[in-house]
């Protein structure tokens, strides 16, 4: 669906994008990570056509940007940075300012997109009388209004609400059970973790992880033990077949296990007799990932 | 950026018919359309009531007392600082608000995207060159009680109208042209204005510069001519000029401005 090899965008003789390869495939929601500066957006902008890279080929269904540009951006839907708007424009106008575009004028389709949002009330209001989320909204919407093959998503969780974020999450995987290609970008890990199936990391222009999410990270998990005996602790459930590994730690034993035998474990420790005084998940994940990646670099940058 | 034949025409005329609406919604042709029947009203209250204009004719027909609010209203330039705001605004109102951006990601080339939007702001020009003279039309009509009105009056009026809206729609090319190269409404009213003042410096160049009918600027008056009555106490440059140099030098002015600005914009990345 969406192939990106080798990407190089430069400004000057800083290499923003420095050789970037990776892919999205069809209803594959691929998050899209990394700290500021790194190229995110600078990416999306050349998959959207907006800047021109310097070599590297971005590719739709095998069409690239340059070969047939109209067939090209008729398979993509973007929201790039902050959504853009006509201030005095309502909703409604924006949605059918791009049908218009992209000769698809068709009421009904404005109005389930605005509703698919949640904005269909709010669609005839001007849109600087819109809040930052709804602005969010409406971006989105305009994005996924010709139902693209492929939709880049630029931090879209901005400014969104708790209860927003929850519904884009599932509009993500609406679009994604549609077939859709959805590249996301965000700060937001914890919602990157909940909704991609996988997830590229770039630092400096380039690629340093590609790693999936949904089928790696569920299945087995670490939780911190902290008993009021470490010794016997470690002595009775390194006898259990379902404990992977054991590490103690300054904490306490950290412990890697089938993610379903989480509740065993208690109960092993609890039928032994041994008062638990902690019992919790190890922060793991893409949160590990990232502060591994990047961690060092960001404490200096702020510095 | 290549597209089948079939499939150009029909992005270029999708992307035009989406911008001429798009400022319907801005909703300023709406405005536009009354501004201009009031701002007449001020000429023709100056004229046809302060100044007396009839009583200075005596009996005139319509055809003979149009050129009178024509000139007085055209030559205050306000018609036409109209058109360089709206040219300037239409195109970095984009650029200014990001909706460039989206503008691009759309499916048709960026030539087209910005041929379909001047196309839209001149179609929109036109419509108020139209509307203009119509206006001092009817209030002539309406002062001199439809005295005189005739068929080689209309066709004479006809002429008025075509030479003002090759005009204005030649204006706001150029200023179409210009504010394509700024990002900012600013940036781009102020760069159009400038232009404004460099074209109408260039009629300060001596006689002996050969190239003076080629100055647009030249055929300020040139409307006007079409409709003039004899004994017009007043000279215009480039009056007697034939229609089809005063055509020519409308297309190939805006034209002059616009491919510099499309060019770059084919090339440039868009970061705004």
């Amino acid at each position: 669906m969406l192939e990106i090899e080798s990407l190089v965008k430069r400004f000057g003789n800083t290499a923003v994008v420095d050789g970037i390869s990776f892919s999205a495939g069809a209803g594959e929601v691929v998050g899209f990570v990394g700290p500021n500066g790194a190229g995110k957006s600078t990416t999306m902008k050349v998959i959207c056509g907006l800047l021109k890279q310097n070599s590297g080929k971005v590719t739709i269904d095998g069409i690239a940007f340059s070969e047939d540009t109209q067939t090209y951006l008729s398979k993509l839907g973007a929201l790039i940075e902050s959504p853009a708007f006509y201030p005095g424009l309502n909703g409604r106008d924006h949605l059918a300012y791009l049908a218009r575009m992209r000769g698809r004028y068709m009421e009904g389709l404005i109005g389930s997109t605005l509703a698919r949002v949640g904005l269909d009330t709010d669609s005839n209001k001007p849109v600087k009388k819109y809040s930052t989320g709804m602005k969010q909204r409406l971006g989105i919407a305009m994005a996924i209004l010709h139902q693209p093959k492929v939709l880049i998503l630029d931090e879209p969780t901005n400014g969104l609400d708790p209860a927003a974020i929850v519904a884009m999450r599932d509009l993500l995987r609406q679009l994604a059970e549609c077939g859709t290609a959805v590249l996301v970008s965000s700060h937001l890990l914890f919602e990157i973790e909940r909704v991609c199936d996988r997830v590229v990391f770039i630092k400096s222009g380039r690629v340093i992880r590609d790693q999936k999410i949904r089928q790696d990270m569920p299945s087995v998990v670490r939780m911190l033990v902290r008993c009021s005996n470490p010794e016997a602790a470690q002595e009775t459930l390194g006898k259990q077949d379902f404990i992977l590994e054991i590490q103690p730690s300054e904490k306490g034993l950290v412990c890697t296990l089938s993610a379903q035998k989480v509740g065993h474990l208690g109960f092993i420790l609890v039928h032994s007799g041994l008062e638990i005084l902690e019992l919790s998940p190890v922060r793991g994940g893409l949160e590990d990932a990232y502060v591994s990646d990047y961690g060092t670099g960001m404490r200096e940058g702020l510095k | 950026m290549m597209q089948s034949g079939i499939a150009a025409p029909a992005s270029l005329f999708r992307s035009t018919v989406a911008e001429f609406l798009k400022f319907y919604a801005f909703r300023i042709p709406q405005i536009a359309y009354v501004s201009i029947v009031a701002f007449l009203v001020l000429f023709v209250f100056q004229l046809f009531l302060a100044e007396r204009l009839l009583a200075h004719l005596g009996p005139a027909t319509v055809n003979e007392v149009i050129p009178y609010l024509f000139y007085a209203s055209w030559k205050s330039i306000l018609f036409h600082v109209f058109i360089i705001a709206f040219s300037a605004y239409c195109v970095a109102v984009d650029s200014q608000y990001g909706m460039i951006r989206i503008g691009c990601t759309q499916p048709v080339s960026r030539a087209q995207y910005l041929l379909g939007k001047s196309i839209a702001i001149e179609l929109h020009v036109a419509l108020f060159a139209l509307v203009y003279v119509a206006s001092i039309f009817i209030w002539v009509c309406i002062c001199t009680e439809f005295r005189g009105l005739s068929f080689p009056g209309l066709l004479a009026l006809s002429s008025l109208a075509v030479r003002t809206v090759v005009f204005c729609v030649g204006l706001s090319g150029c200023m179409i042209g210009v504010s394509i190269l700024r990002k900012t409404l600013l940036d781009a009213f102020v760069s159009c204005c400038v232009l404004f003042v460099g074209f109408g410096l260039l009629l300060t160049l001596p006689p002996e510069f050969h190239l003076r009918p080629v100055l647009f600027l030249r055929y300020f008056l040139y409307p006007i001519a079409g409709i003039l009555p004899k004994g017009w106490p007043i000279q215009f440059p480039m009056k007697d000029a034939p229609f089809w140099q005063f055509l020519l030098v409308s297309m190939v002015t805006p034209t002059v401005c616009l491919i510099p600005a499309f060019v770059r914009f084919h090339f440039r990345d868009i970061s705004e």
